[in-house]
């Protein structure tokens, strides 16, 4: 048979014939395509399993090329104490950490915890013996960080309303619906504060560019009208550090510092609304409403934040993070921004999402922290399991005098 | 696990419907790694698609996966010239595939023989019943038996709807090559339709 006969290039029409039409002479083509058509599209799992592992290139390359500015940038006013022994206990952390395989997927429940339990009380030791950078009379404990959380928005009469999901979560939860918002976008913020002598002191925050969730939540969202977005650049200065007029809790915390068991119980009986709004934290990503040991954890990720927390405080923080059960080691990771640490994780299966907090073994500093969802159900948010769903990155610490604080207050409590 | 980056620098990565042809977010991915993930979002699930309809389901994971990581890895000598990447991402995964020929080949000789396809078989919520179409296991036996390179641009051509010039593009062969070994397969796969043959229906 000729390559000529009865297959001009004008085949390519073929396409468009029905090929169920079986009045038409079947040709070749419309034959072939009948073995397996219609075939179910790719399971969800596995997009998202091909989706971490291109993710995962990306966030190489990118530590790659960031690497060398990184160094540059490396966490100013953080001191290290220069002995040898401990370098060689960060060191021993760091390996301890890494030699365990990613832990999430797999593992001995028990083999995972008491992992996490070694690595968590080894970096107590490192966080005892920092030293503190302290702001003098006139001074401030300036912080700086870049933090994400999730909002939708709606209309409501005519006007569109802001939901911001730390706060939706609790309405969800109290009157026991569990509807699906259909899109959410993230609202990135550029924070600072300015913490002085006493604990209280200013944060500005400026907002960047709303992004979408997903391409089909932005669709979504496309088809509903596209109710205006918060626009960038806004804003927010507020007080911090004073709540009604009253010093924060974080004396109290001082003074039970010393004894993990005792914290550990003064962490959840506390109405954690007050401290997280006015500590003076970088952690908005998302307050813990989750129950139980979930909402301890990310507590403890709320207070290590703190940067007036003293040593004796960041350390009693670790010891009761190494005493719950359930958090996991997650082993050598990268921080939301890609800087490399070790990550621990608690996940709270009521709200479908699991924490992450990521560490510098070195000096014990939170690096940053990462909302990830881990049951679409659950948490309410149309998005498949590993999305990452909040998230705040810690950038800078340092004393400075008193000519960089903001004049302007637009809040006060 | 998906989306770990949101927010600054990144907005290309939570925009998957990004504005930009395929070789803008390629080129800028040189640079800025994230923007890849747009390309991902565009072709992950016809590169699936093809790959499950060869060779099923499982394997399709992995070598999508794989077909979009080599990509990435490849994307500095992304020729611009292209603004859809189609084509090259269609090349890199009958690459991949090529690695499996075997199993592919043992799936078509199966269902050739049993009437059941193991590639249904390995779907879940598929019901793998036995194929009463005589012609449609000859055409798998058929298939079998072509030449990988005529397999390849068949099933490109009829599963893919690559027209020519793509087929060219993505095997990294001449046009007219691409057109003798369709042409070749296409004969091939003819015979089964002529009327004379005993056993069509």
């Amino acid at each position: 048979m000729s390559a000529n006969c009865s297959s001009p290039i004008g085949q390519v029409a073929s396409r468009d014939v029905n090929p169920t039409n079986r009045q038409m002479p079947m040709n070749e083509i419309e034959l072939t395509r009948e073995l397996r058509a219609d075939l179910p599209s790719a399971r969800a799992n596995s997009r998202d399993a091909a989706r971490a592992v291109l993710l995962e290139k990306i966030e190489r390359a990118e530590g790659k090329a960031s690497g060398r500015k990184a160094r540059k940038r490396r966490l100013p006013g953080m001191r290290l104490i220069h002995r040898p022994r401990l370098l060689a206990a960060a060191a021993g952390v760091l390996a301890l950490a890494v030699a365990m395989p990613i832990l999430l997927l797999g593992g001995t429940e028990e083999g995972v915890q008491s992992a996490a339990a070694k690595v968590l009380r080894k970096v107590a030791d490192i966080a005892a013996v920092q030293t503190p950078e302290a702001p003098g009379a006139g001074q401030y404990l300036f912080t700086r960080s870049r933090e994400a959380h999730l909002e939708y928005s709606v209309r409501e009469g005519g006007r569109v309303a802001a939901r911001d999901r730390r706060r939706f979560r609790q309405i969800w939860h109290t009157h026991g619906a569990m509807r699906q918002h259909p899109w959410w976008y993230f609202v990135p913020e550029e924070r600072q504060t300015w913490i002085g002598p006493d604990g209280s002191g200013w944060s500005r925050s400026v907002s960047g560019r709303a992004t979408f969730l997903s391409a089909g939540q932005r669709a979504a969202w496309v088809a509903a009208g596209s109710p205006s977005l918060p626009r960038a650049g806004r804003v927010s200065i507020q007080r911090i550090g004073r709540f009604r007029g009253q010093r924060l809790a974080l004396s109290r915390l001082v003074r039970l510092a010393t004894d993990p068991h005792t914290l550990r119980m003064w962490i959840e009986a506390h109405d954690q609304k007050a401290s997280l709004s006015t500590a003076g934290t970088t952690s908005v990503a998302s307050p813990p409403v989750a129950q139980g040991q979930a909402r301890t954890f990310a507590m403890i990720g709320a207070l290590l934040q703190n940067a007036t927390a003293p040593p004796a405080l960041r350390a009693a923080l670790y010891e009761v993070a190494s005493e719950l059960p359930g958090v996991q080691l997650l082993g050598a990771v990268r921080d939301p921004i890609g800087r490399k640490g070790i990550g621990v994780a608690y996940t709270g299966h009521r709200h479908g999402e699991r924490l992450e907090l990521i560490f510098d073994p070195a000096t014990s500093t939170l690096l940053g922290e990462r909302w990830v969802l881990t049951s679409s159900r659950r948490s309410g948010i149309a998005a498949p399991a590993g999305t990452v769903i909040g998230y705040s990155a810690h950038l800078a610490t340092r004393v400075v005098d008193s000519a960089q604080r903001p004049l302007r207050t637009r809040h006060d409590f | 696990m998906v989306n770990r980056f949101p927010g600054f620098g990144q907005e290309e990565m939570m925009d998957g419907m990004g504005h930009g042809s395929d070789s803008e977010a390629i080129v800028r991915s040189i640079r800025h790694p994230a923007s890849f993930a747009v390309v991902f979002d565009r072709h992950f699930d016809a590169i699936h698609a093809y790959l499950q309809r060869r060779a099923g389901p499982d394997l399709a994971d992995e070598l999508a996966a794989q077909t979009l990581a080599v990509a990435f890895d490849r994307r500095a000598r992304y020729d611009p010239a292209h603004p859809d990447a189609r084509p090259w991402l269609f090349g890199i995964a009958t690459n991949l595939l090529a690695r499996h020929r075997r199993q592919e080949i043992r799936q078509l000789r199966a269902f050739s023989k049993t009437g059941v396809d193991p590639v249904l078989d390995q779907l879940d919520g598929v019901e793998a019943r036995l194929d009463a179409s005589a012609r449609r296991r000859e055409l798998a036996e058929t298939l079998a038996r072509l030449a990988p390179e005529e397999l390849d641009v068949l099933l490109l051509y009829a599963w893919a709807d690559l027209s020519y010039a793509e087929m060219a593009q993505a095997l990294e062969v001449p046009i007219g090559t691409v057109r003798s070994r369709l042409s070749r397969a296409r004969g091939h796969v003819r015979e089964l339709l002529e009327p004379d043959r005993a056993s069509s229906k």
